[in-house]
């Protein structure tokens, strides 16, 4: 669950002039605010989701995007957590019929992260291109995003190629998938708001065996570890009272993983149309409604740069699966101060689940802050 | 003693209130004309470098092209994995004619690249942001908006080329600061998209704006590595380039201005100096007694010195809000002059620097002191109790006069030298020019004192006693007379001499003109501004206008910007000759027989004089140019006479320019008609037959040449401004000098009026003298104005522009000149005249 577009609107509709932050995100806020157009498809009902084509592009919906985060460890055990997502947006349903050939229809967003735990560091890279001249696009067949030099490439096996490079970092990995491909909620149709529509086609690979290269101010690293897979794609937007969410995705060393949303009203309540679901290999993924779970806040971290204070240490219990855990973050600053402001990083898992002791990593995404 | 010398001061300069402000107002215009074309010339400037800023951003280094750079260079840069920030850009000046008439640049972004170059907060109540990239959404800075009073979704109109084209108002640019807001008010703001596709240049890429590393290796290095994917058509070279070279194109113009500047207030020196004689010579009896009871000659020194500085600083301040007001005015004739002749620029607000003001301060100050030199110098050597009060002055000068003049010889024998010496150093030669004012004023008195010797008899037989007592009065008061004669004819001599270089420039043009304009009819795309940033003309007009029955050949111009290897450029155009228009190009050198045949064959050029001038080029000479295929020497063949451009150009063949940079378009149409076609209805008929949308000028030959006069005669407006106002200093220099002088005879007169002489006598002997004053000022004038004028012709516009000048002497600026000369003193001697006959004789004696 990952709707950073349509939070663009929320930081252009609170544009108030004092908050600096929100302002100086405005500039490619304002590019990206199109107008809903009907001719779009909206996600109504379930569909057959059939590969590797559903991996491919999807330009009859506005906008879906590719999100692959992960923990690796390098040879001396050190562990990082990283972030590369993919981000396409129609600008409008036509593309403008322009006599150049940089006119686009389609806007492509990419951020790229590193967080490093053992000198609690956070790096973050955004990059924005037209889908034109080559600059950034997505293909089906082979399927391919990319932004510049950033890419992913999905071959037909399922095997995934990552690559992105920004000054100094650099990360090259090799993806393979190690569990069942999960679709969210029914049957792959994830609903965000009462209204028809608001909601996405939506599925995971919650584990990918990740291994390859990170470079660091010219030292090469082998790392290896794993990865989330999360595809999206959807015409919707958020609803009236929404203002942003809390999203879980933890991978425990029980072989299970669960993925959780809360949706954040204006009045600090959870929407009702928070869930999460529950998936364990070998098993049907079981479907967690906003009631099945509950997530205490128990620390705070206030962004030195923005202002904005996040949770930064959370208490899960999810009675049905008699899981209990606590998530404590690898890094703490993990703040993205992209044309979204958001926080995204990898947290360590500590808790038990029926009984027994349960580890594990995982992600969590914060926006709305 | 120093009280008692600073009563005596003080109580001279109340008692002779219209003097003192007329030295006053002299130093004051000087000092405002100074300030005044300074601020002017330095807001210019300060706009377009403004402009330049802002619309470079915080870029280091561009890439450019020639003729543009492909946009295949930006992705293959943009997909480098350690690659600067860089950014697309298309921009190009367009002439917007709804909701009004008015310049903007357009500057086509893709705003996902900008981030590191400019910044421009965007935001506002009903914001349409994906318009930037649906194609007619166009930005503008609010004020400008405001202005144009347009809201959003309303209707921009420009001129493209010969097209109409619009773009909606997508947006308001806020920009941070107050700097980049008046920067930005006239760039209109687009998508790259939309930049191309407006244009028509798609595929085109006007630079790409790149940030390097300062720090010297890193930024060889990576120049390097960026070069390496550049085709040869492109180079990286610094940001700041393109706009040194342009503000540099505007030096000679500059120095022109300030020049005709120190003109008037040389003039105001000359004014300076005549109050401080006059002053020092009516109370040289007053000095005789201050000596006799003990003041030092170094006290009189310094005090004639403070009367000056209190002049000089009245006028100096005064001078300085004049100059503020002087300069609103002048900043209008300026800017238009640069847009006519370099480059698009407009000014929002004077800017007003304080360098101006301390060197225009010190000017007046210093050149009031320096006018009061030798009068202090004069009043420090009279001897104590020197009773023979200006007799003796006069004869000391009269003494002197062989002096004046063999140092006047020597003056102008050095200006000479100095114009030979100076090579094409153009402070130099004004500093001749001046120099050869300065001997002019030295000889003078010579001349006054030989012409009223030819005068005398004949003033006698025309006139009689009186006539001989007029002349005179001229010779008897030769100290203060010769120097108002002196002021008075160097002021009209560098009005003439301007004069006449106007005359002999327009005339040369007009000339020039009337043989190259060989064409029936022009057709050209109509741009807003004057300079060579013209439009190219759709193909499908080329073709129409081409296809008329009436026509039986064509001219066809291209203007384009030639890269040279070097990194700068320089404009050219890229022409298909008819043999007529080649037959009207006048060599100057190289032989026609030999440069027609290479010029479409070879790799070859002809360049206009200026050209040839400013970078030393000959026949047989080569300039490197960056072509499509990489450098290449392209061999000049031949100089040719031309008046378009003072950067002078190049004009190479078509088929050259097709060989090279393989691009159709042309920018220019000059149609041949057949013998007894009617000009005018196959005007009208081509005008008929402009494809619908398309705007173009549709011209005669004669109405190109109006046209062309018309701008010709805009760029010299500053220079009439600025005659006029040295005129008017002069002007001033005179009626004070000759109110002084004449209300100084008072006592002479009543002795004339006691002896038998009427009222009315007495009048005509004052206005007969007074005249006879102006008129030989006008008659020096006159010689003087043309050897002005040679140096202004002959040295100072070859060394600023580069162009030769035919000589054209009009009577009517000489009789201008002279008349000028003999109404002002006529002007000058109708107070004292009607004064003087009123009073009477035995009021005048009382003093004896």
């Amino acid at each position: 669950m990952r709707k950073l577009w349509p939070l663009l609107f929320l930081a252009l509709a609170s544009c108030a002039p004092s908050s600096e932050p929100v302002r100086a995100s405005l500039e490619v806020g304002d590019l990206l605010s199109a107008p809903a157009d009907p001719r779009f498809t909206r996600a109504l009902e379930p569909r057959e989701l059939a590969f590797p084509a559903d991996h491919g592009p999807h330009p009859e919906f506005q906008t879906e995007w590719w999100y692959f985060t992960g923990t690796l460890a390098d040879d001396t055990g050190r562990e990082y957590g990283y972030q590369l997502t993919f981000f396409r947006r129609a600008l409008a349903f036509e593309a403008p019929t322009l006599d150049s050939a940089w006119s686009a229809r389609d806007v492509f967003m990419a951020h790229f992260t590193l967080a490093d735990a053992s000198k609690d560091s956070f790096e973050a890279h955004e990059r924005f291109e037209r889908g034109a001249l080559g600059l950034a696009g997505a293909s089906a067949a082979p399927f391919g995003v990319w932004l510049r030099d950033w890419r992913l490439d999905i071959q037909s096996d399922g095997r995934m190629q990552l690559r992105a490079a920004e000054q100094d970092l650099a990360l090259d990995l090799a993806l393979e998938p190690s569990s069942a491909l999960v679709l969210q909620g029914e049957r792959g149709l994830s609903r965000k708001g009462a209204q028809p529509g608001n909601a996405s086609h939506y599925y995971s690979i919650p584990r990918m065996r990740s291994t390859g290269t990170l470079t660091r101010g010219g030292s090469r690293l082998a790392v290896r570890g794993e990865s989330w897979f999360d595809r999206e794609w959807s015409t919707s937007a958020l609803e009236e009272g929404q203002v942003g969410w809390d999203w879980f995705a933890l991978r425990l060393d029980d072989g299970s993983e669960l993925m959780l949303y809360r949706m954040r009203r204006a009045d600090g309540s959870a929407d009702p149309f928070s869930s999460g679901t529950f998936t364990r290999l070998g098993a049907d993924p079981r479907k967690l409604d906003s009631d099945d779970f509950r997530i205490t806040e128990l620390a705070r971290w206030t962004s030195p740069q923005s202002g904005a204070s996040y949770p930064s240490r959370w208490t899960l219990e999810v009675p049905s699966l008699g899981l209990t855990c606590t998530l404590t973050p690898l890094v703490e600053s993990c703040e993205l101060l992209a044309a979204v402001r958001y926080w995204e990083g990898a947290v360590r898992v500590e808790g038990s689940r029926s009984g027994s002791t349960v580890g594990g990593r995982g992600f969590v995404e914060l926006t709305g802050y | 003693m120093i009280s008692l010398l600073s009563r005596a001061s003080l109580r001279y300069l109340t008692r002779h209130p219209a003097q003192l402000v007329l030295a006053i107002l002299g130093v004051a215009v000087g000092v405002a004309v100074v300030v005044g074309i300074d601020t002017a010339a330095a807001s210019a400037r300060r706009s377009f470098e403004l402009a330049t800023r802002a619309i470079s951003g915080d870029a280091t280094h561009v890439v450019r092209g020639t003729p543009s750079v492909p946009e295949s260079v930006y992705t293959a840069l943009a997909l480098e994995p350690h690659r600067p920030p860089a950014a697309p850009i298309v921009q190009r000046s367009l002439a917007l004619v709804e909701p009004r008439s008015r310049t903007l640049d357009l500057l086509g972004v893709d705003p996902f690249a900008e981030g590191p170059f400019r910044s421009y907060t965007s935001g506002g109540a009903g914001f349409d942001g994906a318009a930037l990239l649906r194609g007619d959404g166009a930005w503008l800075s609010a004020a400008t908006a405001t202005e144009l009073g347009i809201e959003l979704g309303d209707e921009l109109v420009f001129l493209v080329g010969s097209q109409r084209r619009s773009l909606r108002l997508a947006g308001m640019v806020e920009p941070s600061t107050e700097l980049a807001r008046s920067a930005l008010s006239d760039v209109v703001l687009v998508d790259i998209a939309t930049a191309q596709s407006l244009l028509g240049t798609r595929g085109e890429l006007s630079r790409i704006d790149l940030v390097l590393p300062t720090e010297p290796t890193a930024l060889a290095e990576s120049t390097a590595r960026l070069s390496r994917l550049l085709p040869e058509s492109c180079v990286i070279e610094p940001a700041s380039r393109r706009s040194e070279t342009l503000a540099g194109m505007t030096r000679a113009f500059d120095i022109n201005l300030r020049a005709l500047g120190f003109l008037a207030l040389l003039v105001g020196v000359f004014l300076v100096y005549n109050t401080m004689t006059f002053a020092v010579v009516q109370r040289r009896p007053l000095w005789g007694t201050l000596r006799s009871i003990g003041a030092t000659r170094g006290e009189l020194f310094r005090r004639v010195c403070a009367e000056a500085l209190a002049i000089g600083l009245t006028g100096t301040v005064l001078g300085l809000g004049l100059g503020l007001l002087l300069a609103q005015a002048l900043v209008k004739l300026v800017t238009q002059t640069i847009n006519d002749l370099y480059y698009v620029v407009s000014v929002r607000e004077l800017s007003l620097e304080p360098a101006v003001f301390a060197e225009a301060a010190a000017l007046g100050i210093g050149a009031t002191l320096l006018g009061a030199l030798f009068p202090a110098l004069d009043a420090m050597r009279t001897a104590p109790r020197a009773i023979l009060d200006r007799a003796a002055g006069e004869a000391r000068l009269r003494s002197r006069i062989g002096v004046l003049a063999l140092a006047g010889f020597l003056a102008a024998a050095l200006s000479i030298l100095l114009l030979r010496a100076s090579g094409d150093n153009l402070p130099l030669g004004f500093a001749a020019l001046f120099l050869m004012l300065f001997s002019a004023a030295l000889l003078v008195p010579g001349a006054t004192s030989l012409a009223c010797r030819v005068v005398a008899p004949l003033a006698g037989l025309a006139a009689g006693s009186l006539g001989r007592i007029a002349t005179r009065g001229i010779t008897s008061h030769l100290a203060r007379s010769s120097v108002a004669i002196a002021a008075l004819a160097i002021a009209l001599s560098a009005t003439a001499g301007m004069g006449i270089l106007v005359d002999s420039f327009r005339a040369t043009v007009v000339k020039w003109l009337d043989t190259t304009l060989v064409a029936d009819v022009y057709i050209s795309s109509p741009s807003t501004f004057s300079n060579r940033e013209s439009a190219l003309l759709s193909a499908q007009l080329v073709e129409r206008m081409s296809a008329d029955s009436r026509v039986i050949g064509t001219t066809s111009f291209r203007d384009i910007d030639l890269e040279l290897a070097a990194g700068d450029k320089v404009f050219a155009t890229a022409a298909a000759l008819h043999p007529k228009s080649r037959d009207a190009y006048r060599f100057l050198e190289g032989d026609p027989a030999v440069i027609w045949p290479a010029f479409t064959t070879r790799d070859t050029l002809i360049v206009s004089e200026s050209l040839a001038r400013h970078r030393s080029l000959s026949p047989g000479s080569t300039l490197e140019v960056r072509t499509r295929e990489g450098v290449r020497p392209f061999e000049v063949l031949g100089v040719f006479r031309d008046y378009w451009s003072d950067q002078g150009w190049a004009m190479l063949a078509r088929e050259t320019w097709l060989r090279n940079w393989g691009d159709e378009r042309i920018s220019a149409l000059g149609l041949f008609l057949a013998p007894g076609a009617d000009v005018d209805a196959t005007i009208a008929s081509l005008r008929a037959a402009v494809p619908s949308g398309e705007i173009v000028k549709v011209r005669s030959g004669t109405e190109l040449e109006a046209a062309s006069m018309e701008i010709f005669d805009r760029t010299f407006s500053v220079t009439r401004v600025l005659r006029l106002l040295a005129g008017v200093v002069a002007i001033l220099g005179v009626v004070g000098a000759l109110l002084a002088m004449e209300l100084e005879r008072e006592r002479e007169m009543g002795v004339l009026r006691a002896i038998g002489l009427s009222p009315a006598g007495l009048k005509r002997v004052v206005l007969g003298q007074t005249g006879l004053l102006g008129a030989l000022a006008g008659l020096f004038a006159v010689p003087i104005g043309i050897a002005v004028a040679l140096v202004l012709i002959l040295v100072i516009n070859a060394r600023s522009f580069g162009w030769t000048l035919d000589i054209q002497i009009s009577p009517r600026v000489l009789l201008e000149t002279f008349a000028l000369a003999l109404g002002s003193a006529l002007i000058a001697g109708a107070y004292p005249a009607w004064r003087m006959a009123r009073l009477s004789p035995a009021q005048t004696l009382r003093g004896e």
